[in-house]
């Protein structure tokens, strides 16, 4: 506890004021959302969310648990598509191209659309080949070439200088915030334009859930992030804009800063201020 | 949900005696089931390892060696008694029960003993006639008990030692008896005096070759019976044979009358063939010991030759066919003897062995299958002459300087060694080594052949063509169930796939044997089309679907599309088994067997490899596909979907990450597939035609391990070599699967530490 107070006393005023001059009409779109419903069977789980997704800032979803947040996330990079019953209306495109299109290559998309998961999930393989996975499936075997960039995945993920010495060794025998990191540099070092993350940091202690966000903040400064976080304080400290999801609506969208200050909406406010449980 | 919304905290007690009464209990139970669930554990270990131990108390006394000791009567050791009766002896034997011996001497006297004491129960003189002296004498062979005592006037006279047990008073008496089965009167067998002499033969027909070096003539007596009269009349024919051109030592004719070997000075040996009575021919002259040959007789069966020379070498000869179709005589081993010379050889009455005793004094025991020296001790002084085995092997009488002695010899399984279990062997009759399996036949004086390599090979041999079927088929379809199939129709296929081992396999043995085995016969082109015939269409039914508008493809939701592969595959193998006939009348003039058989001469069984294949193979596809299911679908899902999610195909996804995640497990259901192919016995025995050869032909049977003893053990004398055999066998069978389950463990435990799932 005195660390998760500790971390919020770091960050959180560094990161607001980098905040303050933000607007949504200025930013560059990477994704739109329009009147998006998606259906688990009979059960309607999203009901008409309509959202623009800046490019090259973090957006974070927040909300109670079975708001949808993880559910509209995973719309972007069609992981719904892998639930049997899953079925979606209304549209979603990333850069004006509809991403539920037919004859869109989808394993495609989620390369360009990479994610992360509230659990680490490296494959049993080495450090080393967890990175080169996504080149090695897209065909690249030059050498060379998947060194520097796993080189390169590694050090955006702040994790080079911890497992330069052993790379190939298992992946398994990391640390779960290694891990996480790991998943992160194998996610980017496809080189997405989107990165995803669903409650990366929910599984970790502090210490590397500090390591995570400041990696966030590093990040942004290549890709497009969205985040799904349970943590208010998460969300104020890492995103740029924030969503704030009730039930299958969005309530509320805009700049963090403004949202976590003064919210519009009375259910943000309640929420915000933890009369949700 | 907070504390305040609750106003009443409930009283509990949780220190009540009913409460500490339960507590006790639920320990108690827990306890108890400790207890039962870990001795449960050990007795499964206790259980495999007394089968382990029961198997090896059944194997162990075949490779123990064998014990010679004084023979002991009523606890009283025997000791050497003088020979009973005057005169050098010619013969020695005793009967049945090793209680009475019998002594020819050169006196023509036939003197019946008591082997424990010595005394004589019975003497008969052999009405010699007037003014003939005994100068030779011969032996049909150890088992007829038939002897002739060849005279100085060219005369022969034949006898038979026969022993009749009587049981006056409760209390055994053998009568010991002398029988002329060729008549009492003297048979003429050469116009000089019959220096050597050898006669053989078996029921109705014998021959009689005596004489000296300058003249040897041959006498064939064969016997019929009158059938009104019942007496026996003799018909009889002479010949004489050539001049060998050796120093006659000693002679010895084949039962068959057909072959006489002939031992002549320092070391030659002489090959007649007699198959033509009139005219008979000197087929080898050959150096066949390079120094004095001091033994030779005939083994067991009278097909083989044992020699023994002056420097102590024994060796083992036998007619073999050489490429142009002539008999050879070639020396097939030697045995590991000492290096002195052979006094004497006794050969055994019911093996393939036989007992030396050498100048030193030393016994030996050998057996010739096996080519084995099962024992040698010194039992005598240097100067034993004379040795004789008793018709069970279980006693020997040795002669040395006018005394007897009397063994014990325990020798119960010399027919086993490494090299005639796993080796090649070169058995009587065969052209040369080979791996052979026949452990019985008609007739007594049989060779038991016991190489366990057919059996090992052709069990090897069902397993893998089972697992060629089973293996790409079970793996491939428990992938398609776990990865892709829907969960509804999975829930349905795994159970229904699982329910197929069930199945007992007797059902699926007698299927094989009586209706496939026939069908594949009948449709071989068939079968051959259908194999190919199924994948290909599978594929270009795959390819055809893929390449459909989306309207028709959208009309079978994704994971139920296997379901239209059934008409598929029913439509291939339909018209591959319609075509058949067709097919084989085009291409292998109208019956594809025999065109395997005549025009590229691979032999065809009915019920073969191919047929097991496909019978045991759907035995052991359940065994896999199950494992191997479970295996994928437990591969966690956030495994596939981090690589999904990092932009693979479902198929990357399966070959990269599911795949290798699930080694462990699909590696383990391989080898049990494999263990229990191995182990499997019913189907074999049914639809393999259990012929122990050895072929890695798919169109010929084979005799498995597990087969083999199914099919033995209730034929097999408890405690014979046979039966221990096959409990070696189950012994072989056991450590096989114990070793590829041990390795499998292994091999799994490494994989799932490199794999194992988070």
């Amino acid at each position: 506890m005195t660390m998760e107070a500790k971390t919020h006393s770091i960050d959180i005023s560094a990161l607001q004021r980098q905040n303050q001059s933000l607007r949504l009409e200025d930013e560059t779109i990477a994704l739109t959302v329009r009147d998006l419903e998606l259906f688990y069977g009979d059960k309607r789980a999203l009901h008409g969310v309509t959202m623009d997704i800046p490019k090259n800032r973090v957006t974070a979803f927040i909300g109670p648990s079975g708001c949808g947040k993880s559910t509209l996330l995973r719309c972007f990079n069609r992981m719904n598509d892998l639930v049997d019953s899953c079925r979606i209306q209304g549209q979603m495109s990333l850069y004006g191209q509809d991403i539920y299109e037919r004859g869109v290559d989808v394993a495609d998309l989620r390369r360009r659309v990479g994610m992360v998961f509230q659990k680490p999930n490296p494959f049993p393989k080495s450090i080393y080949e967890n990175v080169a996975y996504g080149l090695r499936i897209q065909g690249i075997n030059k050498k060379r070439v998947i060194d520097e960039t796993v080189e390169w995945a590694l050090k955006s993920a702040a994790l080079w200088d911890e497992v330069k010495d052993r790379l190939h060794e298992s992946a398994l025998g990391m640390s779960g915030g290694q891990q996480q990191r790991l998943v992160i540099a194998r996610t980017i070092a496809v080189k997405p334009e989107v990165l995803l993350l669903d409650e990366p940091a929910s599984a970790l202690d502090p210490i590397s859930t500090l390591k995570i966000e400041e990696l966030i903040n590093e990040l942004k400064k290549d890709f497009t992030i969205v985040i799904v976080t349970h943590n208010m304080q998460q969300a104020a400290r890492v995103s740029d804009y924030t969503a704030f999801m009730y039930m299958g609506d969005l309530i509320e969208f805009g700049v963090t800063d403004r949202l976590f200050t003064n919210p519009e909406k009375k259910q943000t406010e309640d929420y915000i201020t933890g009369r949700y449980g | 949900m907070s504390i305040e919304n609750s106003s009443v905290i409930p009283d509990l007690d949780f220190n009540t005696p009913a409460q500490r009464r339960g507590r006790k209990l639920r320990a108690l139970k827990d306890k108890v089931a400790r207890v039962g669930i870990g001795l449960g554990g050990v007795s499964v270990i206790i259980a495999i390892l007394l089968i382990f131990f029961y198997l090896l108390y059944e194997v162990i006394p075949m490779f123990r060696s064998a014990e010679v000791q004084p023979w002991e009567q009523n606890g009283q050791i025997v000791e050497p008694y003088a020979v009973p009766g005057a005169g050098k002896t010619l013969y020695m034997a005793m009967e049945e029960q090793a209680e009475i011996g019998i002594r020819v001497t050169d006196q023509g006297n036939i003197i019946f003993f008591s082997t424990t004491s010595g005394e004589v129960i019975k003497s008969i003189q052999a009405s010699l006639p007037v003014g003939a002296t005994i100068t030779s004498f011969a032996m049909v062979s150890e088992n007829s008990r038939m002897f002739a005592l060849g005279l100085s006037n060219g005369q022969a006279l034949v006898f038979k030692h026969t022993y009749k047990s009587t049981y006056p008073d409760g209390k055994r008496v053998i009568l010991p008896n002398i029988a002329y089965p060729l008549g009492e009167a003297p048979i003429d067998v050469a116009s000089t005096a019959l220096e050597q002499l050898t006669i053989s033969g078996s029921e109705g027909s014998y021959a009689l070759i005596g004489g000296n070096q300058e003249n040897l003539q041959a006498i064939f007596i064969s016997q019929t019976e009158n059938m009104f009269t019942g007496d026996v009349e003799l018909e009889e024919s002479t010949t004489h044979l050539p001049d060998l051109g050796i120093k006659i030592k000693k002679m010895l004719l084949m039962p068959d009358l057909a072959w006489l070997f002939v031992a002549g000075e320092s070391g030659k040996m002489a090959v007649v063939n007699l198959r033509n009575q009139d005219a008979p021919i000197i087929t080898q002259v050959l150096q066949a010991s390079s120094s004095k040959i001091t033994t030779f007789d005939l083994l067991l069966g009278g097909n083989a030759v044992l020699l023994g020379n002056a420097e102590g070498e024994v060796s083992e000869w036998f007619l073999v066919r050489d490429d142009q179709g002539e008999w050879q005589m070639t020396k097939i081993r030697s045995f590991d003897t000492g290096q002195t010379a052979i006094s004497d050889l006794a050969i055994e009455h019911r093996r393939k062995g036989f007992a030396t005793i050498d100048a030193a004094g030393e016994l030996r025991l050998y057996n010739t299958t096996a080519n084995v020296n099962v024992l040698a001790e010194k039992v005598a002084q240097a100067n034993a002459s004379m040795i004789t085995l008793a018709p069970r092997a279980n006693a020997a009488l040795i002669e040395e300087a006018g005394k007897l002695t009397l063994l014990h010899i325990d020798n119960e399984h010399p027919e086993v060694s490494w090299s005639s279990l796993w080796g090649k062997v070169w058995y009587e009759g065969y052209e040369e080594p080979k791996y052979v399996w026949q452990s019985s036949a008609a007739n007594n004086d049989f060779e038991p052949k016991f190489s366990l390599m057919p059996l090992a090979f052709g069990t090897l041999k069902a397993a893998f063509y089972a697992m060629i079927l089973a293996t790409p088929l079970a793996i491939c379809g428990a992938i398609y169930t776990a990865y892709f199939m829907v969960p509804t129709l999975r829930r349905k296929v795994k159970p229904f796939i699982e329910l197929m081992e069930a199945l007992p396999t007797v059902i699926l043995g007698f299927l094989a044997g009586l209706w496939l085995a026939p069908f594949m016969e009948e449709n071989l082109p068939g079968i051959f089309v259908t194999l190919l015939m199924i994948p290909v269409a599978i594929l270009a039914f795959a390819y055809a679907w893929a390449q459909m508008p989306k309207k028709v493809r959208w009309l079978v939701p994704d994971g139920w599309d296997a379901l239209l592969l059934i008409p598929v595959i029913m439509l291939a193998t339909w018209f591959s088994i319609s075509i058949s006939p067709s097919m084989e009348l085009a291409l292998f003039d109208g019956n594809m067997r025999h065109w395997l058989t005549n025009d590229l001469g691979i032999a065809y069984d009915q019920r073969n490899a191919m047929v097991i294949g496909i019978a045991m193979g759907f035995a052991i596809i359940p065994t896999i596909f199950s494992i191997t299911e479970d295996a994928i679908f437990a591969v966690p899902k956030h495994l596939s979907y981090g690589s999904l999610a990092l932009g693979a195909t479902p198929w990357q996804t399966l070959t990269r990450v599911v795949i290798p995640t699930a080694s462990p497990g699909i590696f383990s259901a391989v080898m049990i597939g494999m263990g229990r192919a191995v182990g499997e016995t019913m189907i074999v025995l049914m639809a393999t035609g259990n012929t122990p050869i050895m072929d890695a032909n798919i169109f010929e049977g084979m005799r498995t391990l597990a087969a083999n003893i199914a099919v033995e053990m209730p034929e097999s004398e408890v405690g014979s070599t046979h039966y221990r055999i096959l409990f070696l066998a189950a012994f072989v069978l056991f450590m096989f699967t114990f070793a590829v389950n041990t390795v499998a463990e292994v091999i799994r435990q490494r994989l799932r530490n490199k794999y194992g799932s988070l």
